[in-house]
């Protein structure tokens, strides 16, 4: 499969392609007041309001690691799940429990990986900086230890209940 | 018997007379012997005196105009003679033309140095537009990585009709990438000129300002030096100028030596004259004798009477003589005449 790669911090993540809509630089978002911590904003993009996602924050990260690298950041927009269905049925099934268009907050664009699915390892268990229940799954990669991350999970859905 | 002893008193008056007389005469011819030798010997030393003067007056004459420097006599005799024109004056000029020559040179590199600090801070102004130009060029580097990500999205989205799009939009990415190393590499060389540029601007800086007082302080010295050495080279011509007059006047004091020790001529015309004087008064005791009044064969009155012719014969033979004699009694009033 084709994985979009960003780093957070010292991670490298990455999401499968086609669960990703779009990626754009960092742009004002507007605050949902009462909202959890994690929930950045609301962000308009051609006329689509979407719920931005800090991801270091969700991840769990002190204040300190959240607030270094706010200034200059991406975001990576996940299509939604009748988006994806029209793409990958299956994988819209398995994978993208969500209905409406999320985004998630990153510190540094990567490249798009060719990853060979038999490779993907189940996540190890002293993982720093990432709980294990957010991985889908690790690929050592260039000498780099490379996280695919569960959006589901990240998002708060738990997909096997669908 | 009386006769007798008076004729014999009367030769040895003679005798005696005569002896004295020569003796007297012996020390007169000692006497002038001995001036005629003294101003021989003192005419050669006035003369020798006056050579002296002479040549030393024509040394100081010859110092003094090369002193003075003479310029008009010298630019007559130009290329002629060109080492012996540089005299005192000259040598003073000359550096202090070539001195203010070097002093104009120096204050005239310091303002082009300013100028040249104005010229770099300039540089430096536009060094720091071309940082600001590659900041937009990285930021378009950027711009066009995330095109070429979404261009990957899409084209992951149409599957395998898309594999050729995704390229694309690879080789975009790459380019991307590449413009972005460059416009960093760029960017070092940049940073590393304008280092330099400060470090030359603050060097041109230090010697603007530096130059321009040492050269005002020098051009204010070599002044100063060079007035002291007009007063030195006014004070030794002005030296040299009395040690002409003083010579001048030496020269006369001996002149006037000279003349004065032709005195001689006098002396021996007033020995000569004595001479004569003697030759009177010997004569004299010839005539005039004891044994004449002594002499009782004639009358007392015949032999007065012959006495006293013989006295004015005596007294008018020496007059003559005196008459003769020189009339002058001091050196100033004989003039040239005398000799």
């Amino acid at each position: 499969m084709l994985v979009s790669t960003f780093t957070l911090g010292e991670l490298y993540l990455g999401i499968d392609i086609i669960l990703v809509r779009e990626i754009n630089r960092s742009m004002e978002c507007t605050p949902v007041p009462g909202s959890q911590d994690y929930i950045r904003g609301m962000l308009n993009i051609r006329g689509r309001v979407i719920s931005l996602f800090d991801l270091k924050r969700r991840l769990g990260w002190s204040e300190d690691e959240v607030s270094d690298s706010t200034i200059k950041q991406y975001n990576v927009i996940m299509k939604t799940r009748a988006e994806v269905m029209k793409i990958n049925p299956e994988l819209a099934t398995a994978r993208c429990p969500w209905e409406d268009p999320v985004g998630l907050a990153v510190d540094q664009l990567g490249d798009v990986r060719e990853i060979v699915d038999d490779n993907i390892l189940p996540p190890p268990a002293n993982l720093r900086g990432i709980a294990a229940d957010f991985v889908h799954g690790v690929v050592e990669f260039e000498q780099n230890l490379l996280i695919i991350i569960d959006v589901a999970m990240v998002l708060g859905l738990d997909k096997h209940n669908q | 018997m009386s006769d007798e002893l008076a004729r014999k008193l009367s030769n040895d008056l003679k005798a005696e007379l005569n002896r004295e007389v020569a003796s007297v005469r012996m020390e007169m011819e000692q006497i002038r012997d001995l001036v005629q030798d003294a101003i021989v010997r003192l005419t050669d030393s006035f003369g020798g005196m006056r050579d002296q003067s002479n040549r030393q007056l024509a040394l100081v004459t010859t110092l003094t105009s090369s002193m003075e420097g003479n310029s008009d006599q010298e630019e007559a005799q130009e290329g002629e003679d060109a080492v012996k024109r540089i005299n005192i004056r000259s040598f003073v000029s000359e550096t202090d033309q070539i001195l203010r020559t070097f002093v104009d040179h120096i204050i005239l590199v310091s303002r082009q140095s300013m100028e040249m600090v104005h010229r770099v801070d300039e540089l430096a102004t536009q060094m720091n537009e071309v940082s600001s130009l590659l900041k937009d060029i990285n930021a378009i580097a950027e711009l066009t990585n995330v095109l070429s990500l979404n261009a990957r999205i899409v084209a992951a989205r149409a599957g395998s009709s898309g594999a050729a799009f995704s390229v694309v939009a690879g080789e975009v990415r790459k380019l991307s990438k590449n413009s972005h190393e460059f416009s960093d590499k760029i960017g070092a060389v940049v940073g590393s000129a304008k280092t330099n540029i400060h470090a030359a601007k603050n060097i041109i800086e230090v010697m603007a300002s530096k130059d321009m007082s040492f050269a005002i302080e020098s051009k204010g010295r070599v002044d100063e030096m060079m007035e002291e050495v007009s007063d030195i080279d006014r004070y030794t011509s002005e030296t040299i100028a009395q040690v002409s007059g003083i010579a001048d006047e030496l020269n006369q004091s001996v002149g006037n030596a000279v003349m004065s020790l032709q005195f001689e001529d006098m002396v021996s015309q007033l020995s000569a004259s004595m001479e004569r004087k003697f030759a009177v008064i010997e004569q004299f005791a010839e005539v005039i004798g004891i044994d004449q009044l002594t002499d009782e064969s004639q009358p007392m009155a015949e032999r007065v009477e012959k006495l006293q012719e013989s006295l004015n014969m005596q007294i008018q033979s020496f007059d003559e003589v005196d008459r003769q004699a020189v009339q002058q009694s001091s050196m100033d009033e004989g003039d040239i005449e005398l000799f």
